[in-house]
C-alpha cells in the first residue's frame, strides 16, 4: 500500500490540533471520509437531489437509482443473496433496535432465552434487555475469560433449545477480540436459534460474507467505513425478514391505505418508513467502492500490522497494561495505567495532537467484569503511518512523565 | 484586590504558560495543592453530574463568605478545582454573586472544559453561582 498517496485522499489528516499535526487513532469510533466519498455526496446534491421512489421526474429517478445501486453494492460487499435483504438504518444501534423490536413480536415468548456476550457494546445489550422485559423472555450472558475471549465452554452450556436468538459482536469494540463467529453461529443453529452479528467493528476486517457465515442478521454503521454519519445497515435473511413485521410506520412502506387498515410493502421498503437517508446510502456505496479499490484484504493486512505494532509499543511501557490477550485481535486495543486516570492520559495525548478514545467505551458490563471503570483505546486505520505509532509511544511517555510527578 | 482583578491576573498567567500541553502540565502541578476529600464526602450527594471524570463539591458559607471543598478522580480536573478554590475560597457571597466568572472562557482551556467532554466542570461554576444567588 502506498500510504503517502492514500493519505492525500483524506484531507482531515492534514489539520493541526493544538498546533501539532493530527495523529488520528480513533478509527474504531469513526473512520475519516476519503475525498472520493465527499465528491460523491457533492455530486449528488449538485446533480440529482430529490426524494426517492414514486417520483416520475428525472431527479427523483436519478436519486432512486443511485440509492438502489448503493443497496446492490452493499449486498455484494456483504455477500447477501438478494439486494432486498439490505435495510437502510441510521446506524448499528438503529439496526439492532429494529431487529429487536420486530423479531421479539414474532419469536419471543415468556421463558424463551436470548443469548448475548459479556463484551457487547450497549447497543447490542439494551435492545435485548428491553425485548426481554416486554415479552417475559430471559437474557443469558456468555462470560469473558481472563484473557479477554468468549468462554466457549460456557457458551455451549448456555445455548439450549430454549435459545431463540444469539446476538453477539464479531469483534469487541474494547478488546479488539475477534470472536469465533462461525462456531457461534453453528452451535446456535444446531439448537434452532437465530443469530444476529453486531458487525460494527468487524465489517472492515477483510472479507465478510453473510451467506457463507449463514448468519440471520448482520448490523453495521457507515461512518466506520468512511461514509457520512447517520447511515447504517441491517442485513436480514430474506426468509426471516419476510416473517417480521415493520416497527416504524408511515410513508414509503405501504401498498394500500384507508382509514381502517393498511397493507405494507415488500422488502426492503416495509422496514424503511419515511424518506430514507438516500444521501447517506449513496455515500456508503461510494465508501465501499473506495475500500474495494484499495483492496479489502490489503486493508485488513495493513491494519493488522499497525495494531500489532501498537500492542508492542504500548507493552514497552511498564506502567501501561493492555486489556486481554486474545488469539486474534482486530481494529482496536485498550489499556490502562497504574494510578493514571484515562481522562488525564487522553487529554495529555490530545494536547500533543493525538486523538484516542477514553471512557467506558459503551461497554460498562465488560469494564466492570475487568474491575475497571474507564480505559483508553487506540484504533489505527490503514492510513496511519508507522511513524505516527512511534509518536504515540513518545506521546504516552511524555504524558506519563507529566503525571508521574504528582501521582 | 477584588475577585474580578484576581481572576484577570489568573487568566493572564494561565494564558502566558504556553501551549495546551504546558497548560495541562500546569494544572497537574496545581492538583497537588488540592486536599483530598474524605471517602465520606466522596459520595453521590456531592457528585457533580459530568461525563468522564468524577467531581465532588461541597459548598458552604460562614458569615457570608464562601467555603469550598472539591475533589476529582482526574488530575487535570483537580488542577482546575485548585484554581477555583484559589480564586473563590473565602470571598464574600455578595462579591461572587456580582462577579462574572470567566476563567474558563478566557483561557486556552476553554476548548477542553466547555465542550461536553466535561460538562461537570462547567456545571461547577454554575452551581457555585446558583448557591450564592440563593
Amino acid at each position: 500500500m502506498n500510504i503517502v498517496r492514500i493519505r492525500r485522499d483524506f484531507p482531515v489528516l492534514n489539520v493541526t490540533v493544538h498546533g501539532r499535526p493530527l495523529i488520528y487513532l480513533d478509527n474504531a469510533a469513526t473512520m475519516q471520509m476519503p475525498a472520493p466519498v465527499m465528491d460523491t455526496i457533492v455530486h449528488h446534491y449538485r446533480n440529482a437531489n430529490s426524494s426517492v421512489h414514486r417520483g416520475v421526474h428525472t431527479l427523483s429517478q436519478k436519486t432512486t437509482n443511485a440509492m438502489e445501486h448503493a443497496r446492490a453494492k452493499i449486498a455484494s460487499y456483504l455477500g447477501a443473496q438478494h439486494n432486498h435483504e439490505i435495510i437502510f438504518t441510521s446506524g448499528t444501534t438503529d439496526a439492532i433496535n429494529l431487529a429487536a423490536q420486530s423479531f421479539s413480536q414474532v419469536f419471543l415468548h415468556p421463558d424463551d432465552e436470548i443469548v448475548v456476550s459479556a463484551m457487547e457494546h450497549h447497543s447490542n445489550l439494551i435492545p435485548w434487555q428491553e425485548a426481554c422485559s416486554r415479552t417475559g423472555a430471559r437474557l443469558r450472558i456468555i462470560p469473558v475469560t481472563e484473557d479477554g475471549q468468549l468462554d466457549m465452554v460456557q457458551y455451549k452450556k448456555i445455548v439450549t433449545e430454549k435459545t431463540v436468538l444469539v446476538a453477539v459482536t464479531w469483534v469487541s469494540n474494547v478488546l479488539g477480540t475477534v470472536n469465533p463467529i462461525a462456531d457461534i453461529i453453528q452451535l446456535a443453529h444446531q439448537n434452532g436459534a437465530f443469530v444476529l452479528i453486531d458487525g460494527a467493528q468487524a465489517v472492515k476486517m477483510g472479507t465478510v460474507n453473510v451467506s457463507a457465515l449463514d448468519c440471520d442478521f448482520f448490523a453495521f454503521s457507515g461512518h466506520k467505513l468512511g461514509a457520512i454519519t447517520g447511515i447504517g445497515v441491517l442485513y436480514g435473511k430474506e426468509s426471516l425478514l419476510e416473517q417480521l413485521p415493520p416497527v416504524s410506520f408511515g410513508g414509503g412502506m405501504v401498498n394500500q391505505v384507508d382509514f381502517c387498515s393498511s397493507t405494507y410493502g415488500t422488502l426492503p421498503l416495509k422496514f424503511e418508513a419515511g424518506t430514507p437517508n438516500y444521501a447517506g446510502a449513496i455515500s456508503l456505496g461510494a465508501a465501499l467502492d473506495y475500500l474495494q479499490t484499495l483492496g479489502r484484504v490489503e486493508i485488513a493486512i495493513r491494519e493488522h500490522s499497525l495494531l500489532a505494532q501498537t500492542e508492542q509499543l504500548i507493552s514497552e511501557l511498564p506502567e501501561l497494561h493492555v486489556l486481554g490477550r486474545p488469539e486474534l485481535r482486530s481494529g482496536c486495543i485498550s489499556f490502562y495505567g497504574d494510578g493514571v486516570h484515562p481522562y488525564d492520559l487522553g487529554a495529555l495525548l490530545d494536547a500533543q495532537g493525538i486523538a484516542t478514545r477514553t471512557g467506558h467505551l459503551c461497554a460498562q458490563p465488560l469494564l466492570n467484569a475487568l474491575g475497571l471503570t474507564s480505559v483508553i483505546r487506540i484504533s489505527p486505520a490503514f492510513y496511519n503511518t508507522d511513524l505516527e505509532l512511534l509518536r504515540l509511544q513518545e506521546g504516552l511517555k511524555t504524558a506519563l512523565a507529566r503525571l508521574k510527578g504528582v501521582i | 484586590m477584588t475577585l474580578a482583578q484576581r481572576q484577570e491576573d489568573m487568566i493572564a498567567s494561565i494564558n502566558a504558560i504556553g501551549d495546551c500541553l504546558e497548560q495541562y502540565s500546569y494544572l497537574i502541578m496545581q492538583s497537588a495543592r488540592l486536599p483530598v476529600m474524605s471517602d465520606e464526602d466522596r459520595r453521590e450527594a456531592y457528585l457533580v453530574p459530568g461525563c468522564q471524570s468524577k467531581v465532588w463539591m461541597k459548598i458552604s458559607g460562614h458569615d457570608g463568605h464562601l467555603h469550598l471543598e472539591m475533589d476529582s478522580d482526574t488530575l487535570i480536573i483537580r488542577g482546575i478545582l485548585a484554581l477555583f478554590i484559589e480564586l473563590l475560597e473565602g470571598c464574600s457571597v455578595e462579591e461572587v454573586y456580582q462577579t462574572e466568572l470567566t476563567l474558563l472562557e478566557q483561557t486556552e482551556l476553554a476548548a477542553t472544559f466547555t465542550s461536553d467532554r466535561d460538562l461537570g466542570v462547567r456545571s461547577i461554576l454554575f452551581q457555585i453561582k446558583q448557591t450564592v444567588a440563593n
